[in-house]
């Protein structure tokens, strides 16, 4: 049976200072606790899993480096996500001056972005698939490509969203901008998911 | 919109409808349609699919969190095929190394930043008129300023304020309030939050992690306003300095640090590239730069 608490910040501290006394063990448990979100919030900043788990790697690292000086100001996680960002943001900005992907332009307009309205939907004729489970192994597959050609502000929240526990206000937190941003930006992933997809 | 796809007045925008799908209070009336429409139902199962798909599709790879162990124990014993892997490419430079693949380049900026500073205390300056209550609101993306706070520097934190040599009020004289946006309307201090925009503590420490402490410390010392100068905490064995200055120029002293190879790790702000969160009064704080070697403890 699992523990209730496991993901209590609570446990997160005695972890911390658990390491901090000598016992290596915990930080180990720590990076099994986060690594995973650790890779997705860089995945949603650069699109990109080689890069993503390079980042995650790097964000361990830091906090290895930094642990001993961590004075519980905020939880644990909030430091992870931040050092995360940050570490995304400066691949994301030495990649683009190396030119290694295709960037997409942010100075794109985005309409709507802090939370006007952008027109009726619209919706696709009911077709129901003759195999659903086909169909969704196609979509998995087709959706991790089309993640990657989205703009990297709508698949930044889209992604964070799908982080456990991370509500509105905890992306706009984190992403430093506005409720109605995160709001317009994570439905127009998902619209431009669908448009793509031809959902 | 093609053929296929059909629209329906009164269905509320898409934006409220994936609020609703993500059961967020700033759904509007989006949650209570999306309940008992059949057309919003059917974009909701959508939106579900697609969040099982992406999910799916940001899976960490298998492994990660065992490469990664192996990476923060350099000390970790071999893989079976003798050769230590703690890098996961090896062939690309590592984020760590950033510093000194760039460090001409940051040796650029660090010289404009400095220009700006001089160009930046060489500007006018226009005094803040005495009955404005609360933050002069213009555009957000600019910086906001407010009047300074009251509070007494020492209040808040007795035990490190008793470490500094001098209380701020007599190290550092208060700043002219400047007014970045004269035609903004007002807002009161209290809203302060509400507008996701935040003021500076009176203490600010942050950790910064760099590749070596000694040379970081002179890249510090260049990029300080002008007039602002780096104190050694005394007391402690760390790398742990103190910089006065005013807030309005902690931003872009984060900023510079960041673009020369310093990593912050520290969750508070001012976070690099967030400016738009701050309101700055030009009041006095302090800055506690904690420096940490990117090396194996």
């Amino acid at each position: 049976m699992s523990n209730a608490n496991e993901n209590q910040p609570a446990d997160d501290s005695g972890l911390i200072a658990r390491w901090k006394q000598g016992d290596p063990a915990a930080f180990d448990v720590l990076v099994e606790k986060y690594a995973g979100k650790a890779y997705q919030i860089a995945y949603g900043v650069l699109g990109n899993k080689e890069d993503a788990e390079e980042v995650a790697q790097d964000v361990f690292i830091r906090i290895h480096r930094a642990l001993a000086r961590f004075r519980g100001d905020a939880e644990f996680s909030t430091w992870m996500y931040r050092i995360a960002l940050n570490l995304a943001r400066n691949k994301y900005r030495w990649n683009k001056v190396r030119g290694l992907r295709e960037m997409v332009s942010l100075d794109a307009p985005v309409e709507g972005e802090d939370g006007d309205s952008r027109g009726p939907l619209a919706v696709p004729a009911a077709e129901p698939s003759p195999d659903r489970h086909a169909a969704f192994k196609e979509l998995e597959q087709n959706v991790a490509g089309e993640l990657e050609a989205l703009p990297d502000t709508f698949r930044e929240a889209l992604v964070l969203r799908n982080l456990e526990d991370m509500d509105y206000h905890q992306i706009a937190s984190l992403l430093g901008c506005k409720l109605g941003t995160v709001k317009s930006r994570i439905a127009r992933a998902r619209e431009e998911l669908r448009r793509r997809l031809n959902l | 919109m093609t053929d296929e796809t059909r629209s329906f007045e009164g269905c509320p925008a898409a934006h409220d409808l994936s609020a609703a799908h993500d059961r967020q209070p700033e759904a509007g009336a989006g949650k209570t349609h999306a309940a008992a429409c059949p057309t919003c139902g059917a974009v909701l199962d959508i939106y579900r699919r697609l969040d099982v798909a992406v999910a799916a599709a940001v899976q960490p790879p298998p492994g990660l969190a065992e490469r990664i162990k192996r990476a923060c124990h350099p000390a970790a014993p071999p893989l079976r095929d003798g050769r230590f892997q703690g890098r996961l490419h090896p062939d690309r430079p590592r984020l760590i190394l950033l510093p000194r693949l760039l460090r001409s380049a940051a040796a650029v900026a660090v010289f404009g930043f400095i220009g700006w500073l001089a160009w930046d205390a060489a500007r006018p300056v226009v005094p803040a008129p005495a009955a404005a209550p609360g933050v002069a609101f213009g555009r957000p993306e600019a910086l906001l300023e407010s009047p300074p706070a009251a509070e007494p520097y020492a209040a808040e934190e007795p035990r490190l304020a008793a470490a500094g040599p001098a209380p701020l009020a007599e190290a550092l004289p208060p700043q002219p309030l400047r007014l970045v946006n004269l035609g903004g309307s007002s807002l009161p201090a209290a809203a302060l939050g509400d507008a996701g925009v935040s003021r500076l503590p009176r203490r600010i420490h942050h950790v910064w992690v760099v590749e070596k402490p000694a040379e970081a410390v002179a890249r510090l010392e260049a990029a300080l306003p002008a007039g602002a100068r780096l104190e050694r905490i005394p007391g402690v064995s760390r790398d742990l300095f103190r910089i006065r200055l005013a807030d309005r120029e902690v931003q872009a002293l984060v900023d510079a640090l960041s673009r020369n190879g310093f990593s912050l790790v520290s969750p508070s702000l001012p976070q690099p590239g967030e400016e738009r969160r701050l309101a700055v009064t030009g009041r006095p704080v302090a800055y506690d730069i904690e420096l940490v070697g990117d090396a194996p403890r």
